[in-house]
């Protein structure tokens, strides 16, 4: 090994060291430095290095040590000069130029600052990294010169490649610095070989240092939480095996006063000409991500949880009707799997006949916010469930959606049809009741026309058994008979609609002649107690959508007790008047009577069950009067006559002219 | 002959004219009202009769009717038909004097023998009422001594106590006595008897 390499060596070594872009000081006077020793190395030539700029037709960037002329220096920046220069490191090999001078390279000067200076020999040596030509060292001679050794300008080229391509890193890292400043990161580097640390000064103050301290690997170790310091020695030792890695650490740091933050390292390992591995990479604290994530992470664990454990089905649905998600009870009730059941379609869960119902409700949670309904699901094997469906409209990833639950209604179904029957039992009870205690009353009803029929009957047998029948006579008995057995008939039709047991149809009715049937039924009640009724029924009222046995029912018992309520007082006071009559949509009966009137708090406590004035009697009467109103979305009340007595009023629904 | 008749009072026009015609089918003549207040304003009628009443009827019910009949002193037997059979009704309907009590749809074997009965009543009430009005026709056209002698008579006296009591001779009392007895159309004492008591005659009562 001869002086020469040693001196190389040597000076390789140093421009390691010093020319590292992970250094303090300007990298600026660092690359000047580095050119003198070059040119010191070259037996005093002057070096100048010429960088490609990293995008489009920008000029070179030039590095001179000292000791150029202006002259030249400005001749060396002229764009002609630098036109050809350019052109020189395009041929991509180390180029001598003998004779040079300004005109030689394109540029006219006088005085001409290369023989000025005496300069009669130039190489250009293109400068490599990666197969590209980055740069060059623009070596100038003095004087005439006999050629440099190959050998030397190889060297030259190495040391040259070294401190621009060290010029390259840091005016990258540089760039990067700012950008990554600006995202609020920090920037480190690691030279692995000798373990140089390189820090931006917001990475220096993540790690709990002031931004004008000189920090090493050691001491950024020595903030790292003990736990996580193996994990970065780690990371570092497999980025040095393997340039080219990625590297991705979190970990925690755990600052001077004692906070703990979490700290998101991101790097990657690569080597310059040259040079030993280096990992650069951005820091980022992530103590608050990390916490919003941990926080997002255990509220998406709790809805998880608190979803899963709804025992009723939950689900959100893309306005299209497309299932995205749904809990773990939804799989279970509906028999699908969870794969089935991603962007599952609304409609498949419904019959046929439900399908228009449900689209209704379906528009209504996107046009007014929320609605509700009573479907039946249809499960995975068929079978149909009652369900009460919710939905409301959410906005999820800026798109409307709707959420919702279902809520198994079997039970509360099965409840309501027992209560219903119950209902109905005791309706049916009630009326039975009621008809019982006017027994003798109906009975003389039902008795009027068949002694009237049997009468007739016998009459006409009597006429016929004579010798001089009078034909006109019998025939006027049999037209009786048969009007009397009519009448009697609907005496019994009556009735037997009024113990009619079961469900109540709603039917178009006519409130009059429901009046005129039940004041017909208690024909015999009302001359027994003495009562003159006064009926004035509205001319043209519109019907009444209800069951004809449930409101015949509701107005016999306003009658009946008018009629008891008015026993006694003297017969002339009594009164019963009824009358019909349309208002606001609604159609009206009014029941008045004479009686004592009711005291101020029964008003509406006489509609509760079991409350009663009477002596006999459950005093259900009027609280199922009630409910039978209710049903049919009327209105039943009572009120103090000016005068005397009370008056009960129902109030029922008219149903629109033309639906009749 | 008057011929029997009977009124039919009832509020139910079908009731009402089934009846008559039942009746009239029977050979009866009817009279129907539809309230006990038309009924009240009927025509007198001589010969027997009787009154078909419903019990409940508007305004004046059946009984009613009945009792204020009963406080006038109406003879008219009564019968009742009610729509049903209230064991009440038909009880003080019995005790205040009506023939029967009558149910709704009513078989006209049933009625027409309570009507037989009730006008062969009315029947018998009208003669006696007759009977009495003769008798007290014959006691009219006695003398005030005939009358006394009578009454001492029907006492039990012999004509020698009579003639004692009275201060008259006993001869005398022999001719009253005869006359009385031709005046009043009685054959035998025990007849004599039982025509003066018929309209309220008493016996004289001797002095002790």
């Amino acid at each position: 090994m001869n002086d020469r390499n040693i001196e190389f060596e040597s000076l390789l070594m140093a421009l390691s060291r010093s020319g590292s872009p992970l250094r303090e000081y300007p990298v600026q006077e660092d690359a000047v430095g580095a050119l003198e020793l070059i040119g010191s190395f070259l037996d005093g030539a002057f070096v100048v290095m010429v960088l490609k700029p990293e995008t489009g037709n920008d000029p070179l960037r030039m590095f001179a040590g000292s000791g150029l002329s202006p002259g030249l220096a400005s001749a060396l920046e002229s764009d002609a000069v630098q036109r050809s220069i350019a052109a020189q490191l395009d041929l991509r090999e180390t180029v001598r130029l003998q004779e040079v001078s300004a005109a030689s390279l394109g540029a006219s000067m006088d005085p001409d600052p290369f023989s000025a200076m005496d300069i009669g020999t130039i190489y250009i040596i293109p400068l490599w990294n990666g197969g590209e030509v980055f740069g060059g060292l623009i070596c100038a001679f003095r004087g005439s010169l006999s050629e440099v050794p190959a050998e030397d300008l190889r060297r030259a080229q190495c040391l040259g490649e070294l401190v621009g391509y060290r010029r390259v890193q840091a005016e990258r890292i540089d760039r990067l610095s700012e950008a990554v400043e600006a995202a609020e990161a920090g920037l480190w580097a690691l030279e692995l070989g000798s373990m140089t640390y390189w820090a931006t000064d917001t990475a220096k103050q993540m790690h709990g240092f002031a931004a004008d301290q000189l920090v090493n690997l050691n001491m950024v170790l020595s903030r790292v939480h003990p736990d996580d310091r193996g994990l970065i020695e780690e990371a570092n030792l497999s980025a040095a095996r393997a340039p080219g890695t990625e590297l991705r650490l979190e970990y925690r740091v755990v600052q001077p006063d004692g906070n703990v933050r979490w700290m998101l390292a991101r790097g990657r390992s690569d080597t310059g000409p040259g040079n030993p591995a280096r990992v650069t990479g951005i820091v980022t604290d992530i103590t608050d991500r990390r916490a919003a994530e941990n926080e997002l992470r255990d509220a998406r664990a709790l809805t998880d949880a608190v979803f899963d454990s709804v025992p009723g089905l939950i689900y959100l649905y893309t306005q299209d009707g497309r299932l995205v998600r749904w809990n773990r009870q939804h799989e279970v009730v509906s028999g699908y799997t969870a794969a089935e059941l991603d962007q599952f379609p609304a409609r498949k869960w419904f019959g046929e006949d439900e399908i228009s119902r449900m689209t209704s409700e379906w528009r209504r949670v996107f046009e007014q916010g929320r609605a509700s309904a009573e479907l039946l699901l249809k499960k995975k094997d068929g079978t149909l469930v009652p369900y009460l469906f919710t939905g409301v409209r959410v906005e999820v990833d800026g798109h409307p959606h709707m959420v919702g639950i279902g809520i198994d209604i079997t039970e509360q179904k099965l409840a309501e049809s027992s209560v219903a029957a119950l209902r109905n039992e005791l309706s049916h009870v009630t009326r039975v009741t009621a008809l019982g205690e006017l027994a003798s009353a109906l009975a003389h009803e039902l008795s009027q026309p068949l002694a009237a029929i049997l009468s007739n009957a016998q009459a006409a047998r009597r006429l016929l058994g004579t010798g001089r029948t009078d034909l006109a006579e019998v025939e006027e008995a049999l037209t009786d008979i048969a009007r009397d057995g009519k009448r009697a008939g609907e005496i019994v039709h009556g009735l037997r609609a009024m113990m009619a047991k079961g469900e109540a149809k709603r039917r178009k009715l006519d409130i009059n002649a429901l009046v005129q049937s039940v004041l017909a039924l208690l024909n015999s009640e009302i001359i027994a107690a003495k009562v003159t009724p006064v009926v004035h029924l509205g001319a043209g009222l519109p019907k009444v959508d209800a069951g004809q046995t449930e409101m015949q029912h509701v107005l016999l018992n306003l009658i009946v007790n008018a009629i008891d309520a008015q026993r006694d007082i003297p017969e002339a006071d009594r009164m019963l008047h009824i009358d019909t009559f349309v208002d606001t949509g609604f159609v009206n009966v009014a029941v008045r009577d004479a009686g004592s009137g009711i005291r101020g708090e029964d008003l509406t406590k006489v509609f509760e069950p079991f409350y009663t004035t009477k002596t006999s009697g459950l005093g259900m009467g009027l609280s199922i009067c009630r409910r039978m109103v209710d049903t049919y979305d009327g209105r039943i009340w009572a009120e103090n006559n000016k005068e005397r007595g009370a008056t009960f009023r129902i109030a029922l629904p008219a149903v629109r002219s033309g639906t009749t | 002959m008057t011929k029997n008749r009977v009124y039919v009072v009832d509020d139910d026009p079908s009731v009402r004219k089934g009846l008559a015609r039942l009746l009239r089918s029977g050979g009866y003549e009817v009279e129907a009202f539809e309230s006990a207040a038309a009924f009240l304003q009927r025509d007198d009628y001589a010969g027997p009769a009787c009154i078909l009443l419903d019990l409940c009827m508007p305004a004046l019910n059946g009984r009613e009717l009945h009792m204020q009949l009963r406080d006038a002193g109406s003879t008219l037997p009564i019968i009742f038909l009610s729509g049903h059979a209230e064991l009440g009704d038909g009880v003080r309907a019995m005790k205040d004097g009506a023939v029967d009590f009558l149910v709704k749809p009513v078989d006209e074997e049933v009625l027409l023998s309570a009507i037989r009965t009730a006008l062969a009543r009315h029947g018998e009430a009208l003669a006696e009422a007759r009977e009495t009005r003769a008798i007290e026709c014959n006691v009219g056209s006695l003398t005030e001594r005939e009358l006394e002698t009578a009454r001492w008579v029907i006492a039990g006296l012999r004509n020698k106590q009579i003639a004692a009591e009275l201060g008259i001779a006993e001869k005398t009392v022999k001719i009253h006595r005869a006359r009385v007895m031709q005046k009043m159309g009685a054959t035998s004492l025990p007849g004599l008897v039982r025509l003066l008591e018929r309209v309220g005659i008493r016996p004289m009562i001797p002095k002790p």
